[in-house]
């Protein structure tokens, strides 16, 4: 049964591993269930209830999207990377760090996790997840509640504060008006970002069984607003230092190149498939050098090297 | 009686080995970590990213020195697995350097012997348990014998 969407006998094997640890051997009426839904094309994710991401466990629910290794491998090479870079030690002041379209909330959860230990009493960490889902929002919070407890334990323990908020990304008033209620730090540091990037007509064609029926469309099916937004509101409007947005093609990369201001440096990674991956850009007349973030997480993550000469002869 | 006493002191002899105090397992050390190459594999050139939903994570770890390659994909976690597949790199590597001959590490003849114990433990205690009930039994039957025997002489002489 497990075969419908499994290639390879060892795969569904493991696979059926794993539903035993869950459902165990001997309620086999459950075991039988859940294999079917799995011969169904459901996730494997949404049966089991989560995925490993980092050093956490996120819950998957149904309405959001499962985080994916592709994320996973980028998010933690950029908190190797900020690790590395000793800039939180050095300078004095607070960070903070957004993320957009923010889904199960795997990628600033891991943010949290993996830096919480940098902060000190003079440095704070803020980290805002925003998302238009109700769904994403509150299986955020409840990511956050299995992970960390509470907000005011994780105040007190670190020096870090956790925000989710509902937000329409693309509605630009609503976003500054969210953004005019921070008194404390406005300008965020790092605007990390997995928006829904394959393009309509791939969808069909290209996209899994298992997705393509299971998992919610609104944040799969997208191809430029988001990376259009990120250059007229974010960069545009000078809200943000750096920044790393996930990308599904190579147009979406170079677009956001192409309409960088000068003073913007930027760079496409790939992930460990070889696939393009990333795109990342920092401002180098910020008070911060961001080049000690970027340069290492250029380093862990294969460049696209051509990129930068093709950019040019544009 | 002699044959019992005999059989305890060789077994204090050889239970040397305790569960609690094996051979530690072998570490991955910072060295190891920078004569080794990490791949992760995810099979195939076809669509990534969100388009497909892969649920599992292998991490294939070789040691160019020695040519080792270990892979592990033993759980969902890609972090577990990244940890388990240096364990068992740690254990390899550790395999090669002994030259005692059987190519064995410390912890595994430990645990081999403890496996050993634990069944020569076993097999004596049931032994044991099956000595007292030949005994009891052989009672109950000499008993029945007599008093069989008691009824035969009442008869025979009735």
């Amino acid at each position: 049964m497990l075969m419908a969407e499994n290639r390879t006998i060892p795969h569904a094997r493991q696979e059926l591993r794993w539903l035993i640890q869950k459902f165990g051997s001997n309620n086999s009426a459950t075991l039988f269930r859940a294999c079917l839904e799995r011969n169904r094309h459901v996730p494997l994710q949404y049966i089991l209830g989560s995925q490993p991401f980092g050093m956490l466990d996120i819950k998957c629910k149904e309405g959001v999207l499962i985080p994916r290794w592709e994320t996973e491998e980028w998010c933690l090479n950029l908190t190797d990377s900020i690790k590395r870079s000793k800039l939180i030690n050095s300078g004095a002041s607070n960070w903070k760090i957004m993320d957009l379209c923010t889904g199960s909330g795997c990628i600033p959860l891991t943010m949290i996790n993996e830096t919480k230990n940098l902060f000190s009493n003079q440095t704070r960490l803020y980290v805002d997840a925003l998302d238009y889902s109700p769904i994403a929002i509150d299986l955020s919070k409840l990511n956050f509640k299995t992970n960390f407890d509470n907000k005011v334990a994780l105040s007190q323990n670190f020096n870090v504060s956790f925000n989710i908020q509902k937000c329409n990304i693309l509605n630009e008033p609503e976003i500054i008006q969210y953004l005019g209620k921070y008194k404390e730090k406005r300008k965020i540091n790092i605007l990390t970002c997995n928006p829904p990037y394959i393009p309509h007509h791939e969808f069909i064609k290209d996209v899994r069984s298992s997705v393509r029926m299971y998992e919610p469309k609104l944040a799969l099916i997208g191809n430029l607003e988001f990376y259009k937004n990120l250059n007229d509101l974010w960069v545009g409007k000078n809200l943000i230092d750096s920044f790393v947005y996930e990308i599904g093609t190579l147009e979406q990369a170079l677009y956001v190149q192409n309409n960088l201001p000068s003073s913007w440096i930027s760079g496409i990674t790939l992930d460990s498939n070889n696939k393009a991956r990333c795109i990342f850009g920092y401002n180098k007349e910020a008070n911060i050098d961001y080049s000690k973030i970027f340069n290492h997480f250029k380093q862990t993550a294969k460049v696209y090297a051509s990129i930068a000469n093709s950019d040019v002869t544009k | 009686m002699i044959r019992t006493i005999h059989r305890s002191i060789s077994a204090t002899a050889i239970r040397a080995v305790k569960r609690n105090h094996l051979p530690p397992r072998s570490k991955f050390t910072e060295q190891m970590e920078t004569e080794c190459t990490e791949v992760f594999i995810h099979g195939g050139s076809g669509a990534g990213g969100q388009k497909i939903n892969k649920t599992n994570s292998k991490v294939q770890l070789k040691h160019i020195p020695s040519g080792i390659v270990v892979t592990s994909q033993i759980t969902r976690s890609r972090d577990q697995n990244r940890k388990d597949a240096r364990e068992r790199m740690a254990y390899e590597l550790q395999k090669l350097d002994i030259d005692n001959g059987s190519g064995e590490a410390p912890r595994d003849v430990a645990l081999r012997q403890l496996k050993q114990q634990n069944k020569k433990a076993k097999s004596k205690k049931s032994s044991k348990k099956y000595q007292l009930h030949k005994e009891v039994n052989d009672q109950l039957k000499h008993e029945q014998d007599l008093q069989d025997q008691e009824i035969l002489r009442k008869l025979l002489n009735g």
